[in-house]
């Protein structure tokens, strides 16, 4: 698979690349078939989604779709009543987001190298722990 | 000589009994009777010049039997409290300082969750953690599960599923 382009995140103010997609697992869940397709080989989710940590809660607050400009579908049309911002609580487990300089690059998903990843474990869409990861090889500067 | 005789001889034999025990063990109808004795025979033959190959590869596939997907199922042992309908919705119901969630059972999952009491109309469910094994590590899902009069559990409603952190 080629590498993925990156769902993106606001964390500490900042924002960021995220190397998860959460909503793919509200669309398995809730047996909804995803309004998005797959119109480039880097972006198989065929959907942009932007995050947010905010509160200690994830929340998904906009998602476009990637590479169609004829599919005008936005949050509202997937979460009614929620144009703006959606609790993730259907989900549970690891936000990866790469922090400092690329130091590997894989033709493959989400699997490149960064300097650092922040991994912040989610349980049904509440912050439980944040950890770093530093992933410089020992002994470089 | 004796050394190739001695090869050639272990091969022969390892082949034989192989071979025969695919013969009986493992029959292939689709095969003929004639296609069946000259693969018996170019098997023989290949067999004792490369046995050491055959036996590494025959223990590797005893010792290490590749990895066989099991169909996802909720086991006894997964269940873990019986509960009434409106205990689940009372324990479900979904907060948000930020509301970005109506305060219903299962959140932005509810619609899911109304369409499994009107289909399976159930009186009362367990819930249940299940980890289940695939390609990629280890599944869990939790949920609830409605328990049949003859103790099956076919119908179940997920509202978790995520990967097992690995250590």
């Amino acid at each position: 698979m080629t590498a993925q382009i990156s769902e993106s995140i606001t964390y500490e103010g900042k924002n960021r690349s995220l190397l998860s997609c959460p909503l793919s697992d509200f669309f398995s869940l809730s047996n909804t078939p995803s309004p998005f397709q797959m119109n480039c080989t880097a972006l198989w989710r065929g959907y942009l989604g932007s995050w947010e940590i905010k509160q200690e809660r994830l929340y998904l607050v906009e998602v476009k779709p990637g590479f169609d400009d004829d599919n005008q579908t936005t949050l509202a049309d997937i979460f009614p009543g929620f144009p703006g911002r959606v609790f993730a609580h259907w989900y549970t487990g690891e936000l990866r987001i790469p922090d400092g300089e690329q130091i590997q690059y894989e033709h493959n998903g989400f699997g490149s190298q960064y300097e650092r990843d922040i991994l912040i474990q989610i349980k049904q869409g509440v912050v439980e722990s944040i950890t770093i990861k530093d992933n410089m090889p020992s002994g470089s500067l | 000589m004796i050394y190739l005789t001695v090869y050639l001889s272990i091969g022969l034999l390892y082949c034989l009994g192989y071979l025969t025990y695919s013969y009986f063990f493992e029959q292939d109808d689709s095969v003929s009777f004639e296609k069946k004795v000259s693969n018996f025979f170019l098997g023989v033959i290949v067999g004792s010049l490369v046995w050491p190959f055959l036996v590494y590869t025959h223990l590797n596939s005893y010792l290490n039997p590749p990895f066989k997907l099991e169909a996802f199922a909720i086991k006894e042992k997964d269940l873990i409290e019986a509960m009434s309908i409106s205990e689940v919705e009372n324990k479900e119901i979904i907060y948000d300082p930020l509301n970005a969630v109506l305060k219903v059972p299962f959140g932005h999952l509810n619609k899911k969750w109304e369409e499994f009491k009107v289909n399976n109309s159930p009186s009362t469910l367990w819930s249940f953690k299940s980890e289940y094994e695939d390609y990629s590590g280890v599944s869990i899902k939790e949920g609830y599960a409605k328990l049949d009069n003859d103790g099956s559990i076919k119908t179940f409603f997920i509202h978790q599923d995520y990967r097992k952190p690995t250590k």
